[in-house]
């Protein structure tokens, strides 16, 4: 770290700039002695340019927070691997030529806003189960991490696609789950916890353009045919253009601009994650704070007593148990929403809050029935665990293996 | 294979692979396969040159550094704008939010549409029953009507008891009301542009329910009516439905599947 920061800066920067302050003065006859520490500091300009030059040189240099954005991965690939499983039986009447909002009234709809969908390239039943039977196949690739890069685009392309052939049928989960699968395409989410991590441990293979990854390039080609069905066609023109070039190695500074441009992307989308569930919960806790019924404790009390969100109405009925306790869980709803973007940049309160708001997710996941919904929101929470904690969780997990696989 | 003309190597039929980037200049004990070849024997190729790990920012030219830096800092200007959209986008409506409101739209639609009112201001405090009735046509001409169907209560049928309750009986009615409602004002003026095909949504959904259960053929018209059960506040009694009746629909052949 400390390396970049000095490369950029100094030689231009900050001496060429700190040097003449002291110079002048043996030349200029007697200078007041009190005046020679302040020469020798270095001038705020100088100082906020050479700060930028080091911050822009962390963002271009050595990728962090890869475990997080691996587990948003996982997770999120999982969250709409199992909708679409669970959905298996419902499937043509969700999304496909059974459903009562009809192929027209869907591009009706998505006109008025640019909407598109893969699932409306063709309104034949065929067409439908191909393209399902694609997501769940390019989804598991993607929890994998099989060539996650190019997956990634197709995990898109595909939870995109779901969600516009029936806007009707989301929810808040499935937006949650539409802008993590954009943000995440510019993630390296493929670097730990995958198959690409291991294929580079056996192999030795970088990830760098060049002979060795063909295939990737001819998963990546699919993945641009597939964004090609949705834009306009000099799209995938470019991006097959961009991709073929993966077959040759690149000269040495292209590489590493390369290289840098890829790490500066993957720090900005996870830093537009981050901020995007901060947008969340801040957005949730100031509708809140305007609601009469958080105040006066009886938000819990309605929201359990809907039919929609009662599968086990006996459990709501006890989670619905007083004043006292549904006032606190209003309060404790609102507050925690509310103050989540300043507690969780707080080293030891931001465990707290999120193990409240994981808890908060549970009871919502089983009570209101509706553990996608729920799954995608913990996950949200779960970036801003730190990487320290994340391997702890992994040596726990590699610990349990040999036990479990090796025998 | 090389391998073949070393004596005593003979025995060892993996080696012209396990070796494949040394062109097995060869004698020597047998190499274990991913080794390299043996020590003390002919020249070597020249190990790879240290290959510089084009992530290590220490090895990065200025040059590099430099232009790395410029992509960056246009990133991190496109961050900026992109989250000062989504805030605006979610914002509870205020000046300047009116005041962008043509600019965001045309980032945010339709990839970044988000809304965050969950349970919010306020929790629903009302279970709407969505029912719905319908005439058939025999070929004689004479037309019957059918009783009402409580299509959301089978919805809540399903949800019960279950614990990850399919889109289809959570999201698909419901929403489709939300929809009639949000374009229709209580008296059933339409008052949005999305009026017709939310209630060609409501026709197809409860023709739709009609086929699955086989009983569609001759329908003609459709009419449905909500149910509306106010939640009582904690502690007192149940609170008697209202019932608001749509107008007869003509089903038209386009509401069958």
């Amino acid at each position: 770290m400390t390396s970049v920061e000095s490369t950029p800066g100094t030689p231009g920067g900050t001496q060429a700039a700190a040097v003449p302050g002291p110079a002048p003065g043996p030349q200029s006859g007697p200078v007041p002695l009190g005046k020679a520490p302040a020469a020798r500091r270095v001038p705020l300009d100088v100082r906020i340019a050479d700060g930028l030059l080091a911050f822009l040189g962390r963002i271009t240099g050595r990728m962090r927070g890869t475990y997080q954005a691996a587990l948003l991965r996982i997770g999120f690939g999982s969250v709409f691997l199992a909708t679409l499983l669970r959905e298996f039986l419902n499937r043509r009447e969700i999304w496909g030529d059974q459903s009562p909002w009809s192929p027209g009234m869907a591009r009706q709809l998505l006109s008025g806003i640019d909407g598109v969908s893969i699932l409306l390239v063709r309104d034949d039943r065929w067409w439908f189960e191909l393209m399902y039977v694609l997501a769940v196949a390019a989804t598991a690739m993607f929890v994998l991490g099989w060539h996650t890069r190019a997956t990634s685009v197709l995990f898109c392309v595909m939870v995109v696609s779901f969600n516009s052939r029936s806007i009707l049928m989301t929810d808040g989960g499935d937006t949650v789950l539409l802008l993590m699968s954009f943000y995440l395409m510019f993630t390296a989410s493929g670097r730990v916890w995958s198959l690409d991590a291991r294929r580079a441990r056996r192999t030795g293979l970088g990830r760098s353009p060049g002979p060795g990854q063909e295939l990737g390039v001819f998963v990546a080609l699919f993945a641009v045919v597939a964004v090609g069905l949705l834009l306009p066609w000099w799209y995938s023109l470019i991006g097959a253009a961009v991709v073929l070039l993966g077959l040759w190695r690149l000269p040495l500074e292209l590489e590493q601009l390369r290289v840098a441009v890829v790490a500066a992307m993957h720090h900005c989308a996870l830093f537009v994650i981050a901020a995007q569930v901060c947008v969340v919960y801040a957005a949730a806790g100031l509708f809140k704070v305007q609601g009469s019924r958080w105040q006066d404790g009886t938000a819990m009390h309605y929201a359990l007593n809907l039919e929609y969100f009662q599968p086990w109405p006996v459990l709501s009925g006890i989670a619905d148990g007083g004043a006292i306790w549904g006032t606190f869980i209003a309060y404790l709803t609102v507050f925690t929403q509310v103050g989540f973007m300043f507690l969780v940049f707080a080293k030891k309160a931001k465990y707290v809050v999120i193990a409240i708001l994981l808890g908060m997710h549970m009871g919502i996941a089983v009570l209101l029935g509706l553990p996608a919904f729920s799954a995608s929101m913990a996950l949200g929470d779960l970036v801003f665990l730190p990487t320290a904690f994340l391997l702890f969780v992994q040596a726990q997990g590699a610990r349990l293996r040999p036990r479990t696989l090796d025998r | 294979m090389p391998a073949q003309d070393s004596p005593d190597i003979g025995v060892e039929p993996e080696t012209g692979s396990g070796s494949a980037g040394g062109p097995a200049a060869v004698p020597g004990p047998a190499p274990a396969p991913g080794s390299a070849p043996a020590p003390g024997t002919a020249p070597m190729p020249p190990a790879p040159v240290a290959a510089i790990d084009p992530e290590d920012p220490a090895a990065r030219s200025t040059r590099v550094q430099m232009a790395a830096a410029v992509v960056a800092m246009l990133m991190l200007v496109g961050v900026g704008f992109h989250l000062l959209f989504v805030t605006l986008h979610v914002a509870p409506p205020n000046q300047a939010s009116r005041k962008y409101a043509d600019a965001t739209d045309s980032w945010i639609y339709p990839l970044f549409e988000q809304n965050w009112r969950l349970f919010a201001p306020d929790p629903l405090n009302i279970n709407v029953r969505v029912n719905a009735r319908v005439q058939y046509k025999a070929a004689d001409g004479t037309r019957t009507e059918s009783a009402w169907f409580d299509l959301t209560g089978d919805d809540v049928d399903h949800i019960r008891g279950n614990p990850f309750p399919s889109k289809a009986d959570q999201n698909l009615l419901r929403r489709a009301w939300d929809f009639y409602n949000s374009h229709h004002a209580d008296d059933g003026t339409r008052t949005g542009g999305h009026a017709l095909l939310s209630e060609q949504y409501l026709r197809r959904i409860v023709i739709g329910r009609l086929q699955d259960a086989g009983r569609a053929d001759g329908i003609v018209a459709v009419q449905v009516r909500a149910v509306s059960t106010q939640i009582a506040p904690p502690g007192q009694g149940p609170i008697e439905p209202t019932v608001r009746e749509l107008v007869w629909w003509e089903a038209s052949p386009d509401d069958f599947r």
